[in-house]
């Protein structure tokens, strides 16, 4: 096997110290970052979240595998900044005023990532005008709201009411998932896309980031 | 050598009957024996003999209360059993023979009636100091004559103060009104609760027992228990699933229903408080106990519980920062909650800690004597909400997690509850798998505690990895054949057969890595908050409904409580409803659940990064 399938393999086990040790062993090998990461780590991360949409793994091996990729990601990423390799878009992510529920947030964050798309975290417990300011600060294609809680999945829908007081809702794509969550109710609520689990959630993100582009 | 065949007494649900026994046997093999033929007039052969490791004194499951002359407990049995059982009478069948007459009786063994449910009802040994907090007294009245005109009300609390309770407050009006026909008889029975005169009645009823009723309201459970104040003893107790579950099986959906509106709120307010008394005048009507002689009440139960309980809208509980609108202690009158009880009775609140950690968390606390000791203690109670407390009389550090409900049999493909048809043991006997059946028939599904041993068996055996994955068939070519056997492909889920159509899924261990994990990673961080490691503590208590039925061993195996804690851990029973019977009982008692709720220090982890990090590490599971 070669050193990047090799890193796709101990990826998908989610052995973070051997991945690391494995795109460093890349690196050192001349292989380009920008190969490391999609030949290596995304190709793995996209077979977990692949047999994760078909329920062949589960929550445990995709935060045990994307905790292998954030590791594999640290010897990367500076060689991907000087590189100058551009993200395939943008995307601020957050749960909702009043949720505090994390790892399905994060889920879908790490999917995006491993999708090439650049994430941007604003946390749990997140207001409207939180969204609304990371969207301008960073230029986002996409804000993606996540609920876990039938109690706090109306936040959704003040989410994007700030972004249209703010003009930004016609600006970018708004997206929504979480248990509680269905496609109806992100119509109801005016928002774009609602994706059923999260390697779904970053196959649509990918598309439509590519279809604004 | 001939033996003496002696005889065995057997108490069941089907009465009482006698079997041969001789010394030689164990009273298992000798209950095994008798009740063979399995003839439907046999009444031993409904007896669920539950012996999953064959009677060889290792699995400690068949274990029955047993007295009269019997051999002493032998060193498997101190190991298997806890001190309160031992203490309690109960032995392991397996390894209890018959001894010589020796003034102790007969030998006689008895088994408990299993209902339809099995709901936990156990509590711990309770040690408090008898003072109910509301009690009846008797008091003589001076007749009233031309030259004493003096007003009734006035007349009762001379009364008093010559009987030494200067501190006695003048009577409410409803109370005044109960006095008009009470005080045309020099004699009345009086409830007085602390200064405050909650009721008068006729003389004779000063001479009937008083009770007291304690209550755990679970999310899943409601448990009564009904305590006779003379004595402090608890006579009776009644349990039942909670009503309010048709509005939803977790506290979030309860939350919801109830703020759909005022309807919303005094269905489930009516549906628990309806529960209560009906299963109150059943333990009432049971021990041939008047309706005035009920007179206090304790509820203990998640904050959810107690604001549904009083009527108070929960709604803030639902979302961050989940503030609870009440979490003190408080006495109610029975007349203000619309109870069917009598007016006489005072209702008490034990007090919680936070919106997730609630009064049957600070109850168990204290019914535990936690509270009381300069110990380093951890309490797990685990459910659908798993609550964690560490420490003791310096100070208590405490946390929810949502384990979700796997345990409760929920999420799991063939989960079901502890009923009848339930798999609720497993374990690996050569390269075969065995399981024993609550009612001994053929399984129908899981129960939390068969979820949590088939899982040990599985990961012991090598049929599941450390990552909680099944491997595939090529890489169990190394395993027996009969346990490769296990693993098969249905619906396009790998599953592992435990027996009989019984199955664990692939997505259901995924389940269970969730639910393990958010109780380990929970406690490590409590750990660490309080600055001990598994040295510093002294015991561990499992209390709830499925805290009490687990395998010990499963459940250090799958990961859930940390192996180094393994030699210290005692089963506590239901130690909420225990700790509300107290109360009923006991100023000293409420006196400490005040004292607990004071001493607790919430610790919020779904803010906490080390517990993400700790969530993630806890997935995995140990190592063999």
């Amino acid at each position: 096997m070669s050193t990047l399938e090799d890193i796709s393999a101990l990826l998908q086990k989610g052995k973070a110290n051997e991945t690391k040790a494995n795109v460093e062993k890349a690196i050192a090998e001349g292989i380009d970052a920008r190969t490391i990461l999609e030949e290596g780590l995304m190709a793995g991360m996209n077979i977990i979240g692949g047999k994760f949409k078909r329920n062949e793994v589960y929550v445990p091996e995709v935060l045990i595998a994307a905790r292998a990729m954030n590791a594999g990601l640290l010897p990367l990423k500076p060689l991907l900044v000087s590189a100058g390799v551009k993200a395939t878009g943008v995307v601020v992510i957050g749960t909702v005023k009043g949720d505090l529920h994390d790892i399905g947030k994060n889920l879908v964050k790490m999917m995006m990532e491993g999708k090439g798309l650049e994430v941007h975290d604003i946390g749990v417990d997140s207001a409207g005008d939180k969204f609304v300011q990371a969207a301008k600060e960073f230029k986002a294609d996409i804000v993606a709201c996540s609920a876990l809680l039938t109690t706090t999945m109306n936040e959704m829908k003040g989410v994007v009411e700030a972004l249209k007081a703010a003009g930004l809702r016609d600006k970018l794509t708004v997206m929504v998932g979480g248990a509680p969550v269905t496609d109806s109710f992100c119509k109801s609520i005016g928002a774009d896309l609602y994706s059923p689990d999260a390697a779904s959630a970053a196959e649509a993100a990918v598309s439509a980031c590519q279809k604004s582009a | 050598m001939e033996t003496t065949a002696t005889r065995l007494r057997v108490v069941s649900e089907n009465g009482t009957m006698e079997i041969p026994v001789s010394p030689e046997q164990s009273l298992l093999d000798a209950l095994r024996l008798a009740g063979k033929g399995n003839a439907e007039d046999n009444p031993l052969s409904s007896i669920e003999l539950n012996s999953p490791c064959g009677g060889k004194g290792l699995c400690g499951k068949c274990r029955a209360k047993v007295s009269g002359s019997l051999t002493p407990p032998v060193g498997r049995e101190m190991k298997l059993l806890s001190a309160r059982e031992l203490a309690d009478g109960y032995r392991l069948l397996c390894l209890t023979h018959v001894a010589e007459e020796d003034g102790r009786g007969p030998a006689r063994v008895e088994f408990a009636a299993r209902g339809q449910a099995a709901i936990l009802t156990e509590g711990p040994r309770l040690d408090f100091v008898l003072d109910p907090p509301t009690a009846r007294l008797a008091l003589k009245l001076e007749a009233p004559s031309l030259d004493d005109q003096v007003a009734d009300d006035t007349r009762l609390l001379r009364a008093l103060a010559a009987a030494g309770r200067r501190d006695v407050a003048r009577p409410s009006l409803s109370v005044v009104r109960e006095l008009a026909l009470a005080a045309r008889k020099p004699g009345l029975s009086l409830v007085l609760s602390g200064n405050e005169i909650v009721a008068v009645g006729a003389e004779e009823e000063a001479a009937r027992p008083a009770y007291g009723l304690g209550v755990d309201i679970g999310t899943t459970t409601l448990a009564c228990y009904l305590i006779d104040l003379g004595t402090g003893s608890i006579v009776a107790t009644a349990s039942g699933l909670n009503e309010q579950r048709s509005y939803g099986a977790d506290v979030i959906s309860r939350i919801a229903a109830a703020s759909t509106g005022p309807e919303g709120l005094e269905a489930l307010r009516s549906a628990v408080t309806a529960q209560i008394t009906a299963l109150g005048l059943g333990l009432l009507d049971g021990v041939g106990a008047e309706l005035s002689d009920l007179i206090s009440i304790a509820i203990a139960g998640n904050t959810t519980m107690m604001h549904l309980f009083a009527g108070v809208l929960p709604t803030a509980i639902a979302a961050a920062p989940f503030p609870p609108v009440f979490t003190a202690a408080r006495r109610i009158a029975a007349r203000e909650l619309d109870l069917g009880f009598s007016a006489a009775c005072d209702v008490w609140l034990l007090p919680g800690v936070s919106g997730y950690v609630g009064a049957d968390i600070v109850s168990g606390i204290a019914a535990l004597g936690i509270s009381s000791r300069p110990a380093c203690e951890l309490l797990l109670d685990i459910g659908t909400n798993g609550e964690i407390a560490l420490g003791g009389s310096e100070g208590i550090w405490c946390c929810a997690t949502a384990a979700g409900p796997a345990f409760e049999g929920a999420g799991i493909g063939m989960g079901m509850g502890g009923v009848t048809g339930a798999i609720d043991g497993v374990w690996l006997d050569g390269d075969r798998i065995g399981f024993s059946v609550i009612g001994g028939g053929g399984p129908k599904g899981l129960c939390g505690s068969g979820v949590l041993d088939a899982l040990a068996v599985f990961l012991e055996a090598g049929l599941v990895d450390q990552t909680g994955r099944i491997p595939d068939v090529e890489e169990l070519a190394s395993l027996p054949p009969a346990l490769t056997a296990l693993r098969h492909e249905e619906e396009g889920m790998v599953r592992l057969a435990v027996g009989d159509g019984v199955w664990l899924s692939q997505a259901d261990i995924r389940n269970l890595q969730l639910a393990i994990s958010a109780i380990a990673a929970g406690i490590e961080v409590l750990m660490a908050r309080a600055g001990k490691t598994e040295k510093d503590v002294d015991r561990v208590w499992l209390a709830g409904g499925f805290g009490s039925y687990l395998d010990i061993g499963s459940a250090l195996r799958v990961g859930l409580v940390p192996a180094g804690l393994g030699d210290r851990i005692v089963i506590a029973g239901n130690s909420s409803g225990a700790g509300a019977a107290a109360a009923c009982a006991s100023r000293a008692f409420l006196a400490e659940a005040d004292k607990a709720r004071d001493l607790c220090r919430y610790i919020e982890l779904s803010s906490s990064p080390d517990f993400t990090e700790a969530y993630m590490e806890h997935m995995l599971f140990p190592e063999a």
